[in-house]
């Protein structure tokens, strides 16, 4: 067990809650899109996160360290890993605007449904979370900082 | 003769070595804060280190208890052997996984991690933390006070 561990796997959550952040950010700038490359509008998207057991995450696909095969309770720990990306099944929002290209032949454009609010929420949690995972960071650093007093 | 790195080293050690496996753990928990169906872990501190106490290992409370067995141990050359042993168990893992419990469900929600809660374990964990770091330069100190002081008329 060493401190290291604690920062990597709050390192497992900035990535998470970064990749959640920029989803919601995606979201938000594709808010009016009505083309996609896919044609139809955008679909706006939400990240699953998934709980791992830190073991079998080590460090470069090598698995874990020599070191740290012999710590005590690292089976019991599980680091965040971002599941998949799915998109949002939500009915398209419908508005009348027979001048825009996308229009049907009633004059009604299909736009993509997300909501604003929501995605701001999103936004906050995610930065608050990455925050906490900040504070984590820095809580181990200086518990490993004070250690080295020791051998003053 | 008592050992120059007698039970408080063992006991400080040990303190250490929870604090940091708990802070470990804590974090976890905050970084599956959004994880759905991630349950809150945690480290009874209090119980591993009373069973420490009252169980320690090795020869520990033998040096305590009885000064001359203890000493006739280290003289017998078994004092190594024990220490070595001590020294296995704390590395190999003496209160392993087990020492990681799922914390109580007082949330009912599918992920019952408070982050409230977590952030404030994290600090009060982290000042008791420092805190034993600071008692084991004190009795390092204090070591040295008594080596360098004892040559001084």
């Amino acid at each position: 067990m060493n401190l290291f561990t604690a920062i990597k796997i709050s390192a497992y959550g900035l990535s998470a809650e970064r990749t959640r952040l920029g989803v919601a950010a995606m979201n938000l700038a594709n808010a009016d899109v009505t083309k996609t490359v896919d044609g139809g509008p955008y679909r706006p998207k939400s990240v699953v996160f998934s709980a791992e057991p830190y073991n079998k995450t080590g460090q470069g696909g090598g698995g874990v360290s020599f070191a740290d095969r012999f710590s005590q309770g690292l089976d019991a720990l599980q680091v965040v890993k971002v599941a998949k990306i799915v998109e949002d099944k939500d009915p398209f929002r419908e508005v009348y605007d027979p001048n825009n290209p996308d229009a049907d032949q009633n004059g009604m454009v299909k736009l993509p449904n997300v909501n604003v609010m929501e995605q701001m929420v999103d936004i906050m949690t995610a930065s608050r979370a990455y925050e906490a995972n900040v504070t984590a960071i820095n809580t181990a650093k200086s518990m490993a900082l004070k250690t080295l007093e020791i051998g003053k | 003769m008592k050992q120059l790195f007698g039970r408080i080293f063992n006991t400080l050690e040990r303190a250490i070595e929870l604090e940091t496996l708990r802070n470990t753990v804590i974090t976890s928990n905050i970084t599956n804060l959004d994880t759905p169906g991630y349950k809150a872990k945690d480290v009874p501190f209090k119980e591993i280190m009373a069973r420490y106490l009252d169980n320690p290992p090795g020869g520990l409370a033998m040096s305590l208890k009885a000064p001359s067995q203890g000493h006739m141990i280290s003289m017998g050359g078994s004092s190594l052997a024990v220490t070595d042993k001590a020294h296995i168990q704390t590395a190999g893992g003496s209160y392993g996984a087990d020492a990681v419990v799922v914390r109580s469900d007082e949330r009912g929600t599918p992920n019952n991690v408070d982050l409230d809660s977590e952030m404030a374990e994290l600090a009060i964990n982290n000042i008791r933390f420092q805190e034993t770091v600071q008692s084991l330069i004190k009795q390092f100190e204090m070591l040295k006070t008594a080596i360098t002081e004892g040559g001084k008329v």
